[in-house]
């Protein structure tokens, strides 16, 4: 795979050296559409292959490459086992509930829920997994629309539609277990309009950018987006 | 340094914790004081639709109502409403129908059941909830604003989050439930039409019925330790509640502003001279009509508004 500097993530001076990385969660019900992967390789030692759980056209998986999603090791403050969750009524489905972290009250949300994933055994989706928690800056302290969109990526200019906070507002995302730390750059390809639809995220909104790499995708998500809940 | 104190009344509702400021509180009650009445007829005749399997209990003894939300079933986790919001993201926020009746959790046994009344910016209210745990007293730093991922129903009931010895409680805005807030804030001439229908009964009672004052009445502002101790016993009458229930200060400062401000001493002691609600809504609109004329005579507001 080429190396693409256009469209790569690191070459923002923003964006710090490392990366954190993990496969998105997929159910391990027996769905005939979101279990077995037709093509591509397991991306996690366990063997959980992140996939879409969506077919694209009814003959694959969005084209059956592993996703996985990427944060700057800047905007990721803590890694955690497991936390009290403490649900809040009539809140969606991607949102699990609140948590305190180091005296703050923290939302604790499904990343692949709130991208619009089928997550059918809620079992699975909150054994084994761990709790990263992601730092969003006010931002009047600035987050640089072009950090990490690339290609012709779809964002409908969502600053545009930020409220101003004075403190930095926090989201903990339940995640894969199997969280690395790349350095980069990484070697990726931006992709097109026409090729994020075979992804299958249906919420676009909440993605920056998606980069096609080794491994299959690359997400980097729009957390602020996610944190104005995308309506 | 000094810190804000805030009182908050903890009590379970679905079998869980939550709180609520000790402020609105006004009475505690046993639940099986009161007869739920389903929204007839006439309330449909007059345009009010049941909202979030609202009911309503009269006050013994009196001729009024007050809707009545059962906190119990509406936020026990297996009830539809608590989980209401299985949409995706893109969908929005779960907005309840106001005439949908959802199917809830069954209310517990009914035994040791609270019906908490409150009192909303002059709006009355009752709750009915498992049990009521305790005030407590905790410090605004306690208090956290609840993420603003969170959005619609789930962010105007719960606004607010009380950190606790290790716990996260969510803190009711009653407000939330009706959506009230807003309504207020376009229409302030609402808190005028109920401040009067409340006062008025009040005192129309202050001044026909003698006060017993050995009634089992349970403030939480006067009796809250004792209350919250232990579980509130049932034999409570809510005609002594009613007269006691409102600061005679309070009361005297807000009559004092409207004679003062608006000249309308004649008409509001005409008002508390009556006591049937239909004929307080026919006085409202009179003095409705005469601020109106006042204000126009001030010079306060144009004709054609």
């Amino acid at each position: 795979m080429q190396k693409n500097n256009k469209g790569n993530p690191s070459e923002n001076q923003n964006f710090d050296q490392k990366a954190i990385i993990f496969p998105a969660l997929i159910p391990l019900s027996s769905s005939p559409d979101a279990s077995v992967p037709k093509e591509g390789k397991p991306s996690s030692p366990e063997g959980k292959e992140a996939m879409p759980s969506r077919p694209a056209d009814g003959k694959g998986r969005g084209e059956g490459k592993p996703i996985s999603f990427l944060f700057s090791v800047r905007q990721v403050e803590d890694i955690i086992k497991e936390v009290p969750v403490y649900p809040v009524p009539f809140s969606p489905p991607y949102i699990e509930g609140i948590t305190e972290w180091r005296d703050h009250v923290v939302p604790v949300i499904s990343l692949e829920r709130c991208m619009g994933f089928e997550i059918r055994n809620r079992k699975y989706e909150t054994e084994n997994t761990r709790l990263i928690m992601v730092r969003i800056p006010s931002p009047e302290e600035g987050v640089p629309p072009s950090t990490f969109t690339g290609g012709d990526t779809q964002v409908s200019n969502p600053e545009s539609r930020i409220p101003k906070w004075r403190e930095e507002k926090r989201i903990m995302f339940r995640v894969s277990p199997s969280i690395r730390m790349v350095p980069l750059p990484i070697p990726c390809t931006p992709l097109s309009s026409a090729q994020k639809r075979k992804v299958k995220i249906q919420n676009l909104e909440l993605v920056r950018g998606i980069y096609e790499w080794e491994e299959g995708y690359l997400v980097v998500a729009h957390t602020i987006s996610i944190l104005l809940g995308a309506h | 340094m000094t810190m804000d104190k805030n009182e908050l009344l903890l009590f379970q509702a679905g079998n869980r914790q939550f709180g609520l400021s000790l402020l609105i509180v006004k009475s505690i009650h046993g639940a099986n004081v009161f007869a739920e009445e389903q929204l007839g007829q006439e309330d449909a005749a007059v345009g009010i639709q049941p909202f979030l399997n609202q009911t309503r209990i009269r006050i013994p003894n009196t001729e009024f109502s007050v809707p009545l939300y059962n906190l119990s079933s509406i936020l026990a986790e297996d009830s539809f409403l608590y989980h209401s919001g299985n949409n995706p993201v893109s969908e929005g926020e779960f907005v309840p129908d106001p005439g949908q009746t959802y199917p809830c959790s069954e209310s517990g046994t009914g035994v040791k059941e609270k019906v908490m009344l409150l009192n909303v910016r002059n709006h009355p209210l009752a709750l009915k909830v498992d049990r009521v745990d305790g005030v407590v007293s905790v410090e605004s730093s306690q208090i956290e604003p609840l993420s603003p991922i969170f959005k619609g129903t789930s962010l105007d009931w719960f606004p607010q989050v009380l950190k606790r010895n290790g716990n996260l409680i969510l803190i009711l805005n009653p407000e939330g439930i009706e959506g009230r807030k807003k309504e207020d804030e376009e229409d302030s001439s609402t808190d005028l039409t109920c401040a009067i229908q409340t006062d008025a009964v009040v005192e129309e009672k202050k001044h026909t019925e003698p006060t017993d004052t050995a009634s089992d009445i349970r403030h939480p502002a006067s009796n809250l330790m004792e209350a919250v101790g232990t579980e509130l016993d049932s034999e409570i009458t809510l005609t002594p509640l009613l007269m006691e229930d409102i600061d005679p200060k309070k009361l005297e400062g807000t009559l004092t502003r409207i004679i003062k401000g608006e000249k309308m001493s004649d008409m509001v002691l005409q008002i508390f001279a009556r006591q049937l609600e239909e004929t307080v809504a026919q006085e409202i609109g009179k003095v409705k009509q005469f601020l109106m004329k006042k204000l126009l005579e001030k010079g306060l507001i144009h004709a054609e508004k």
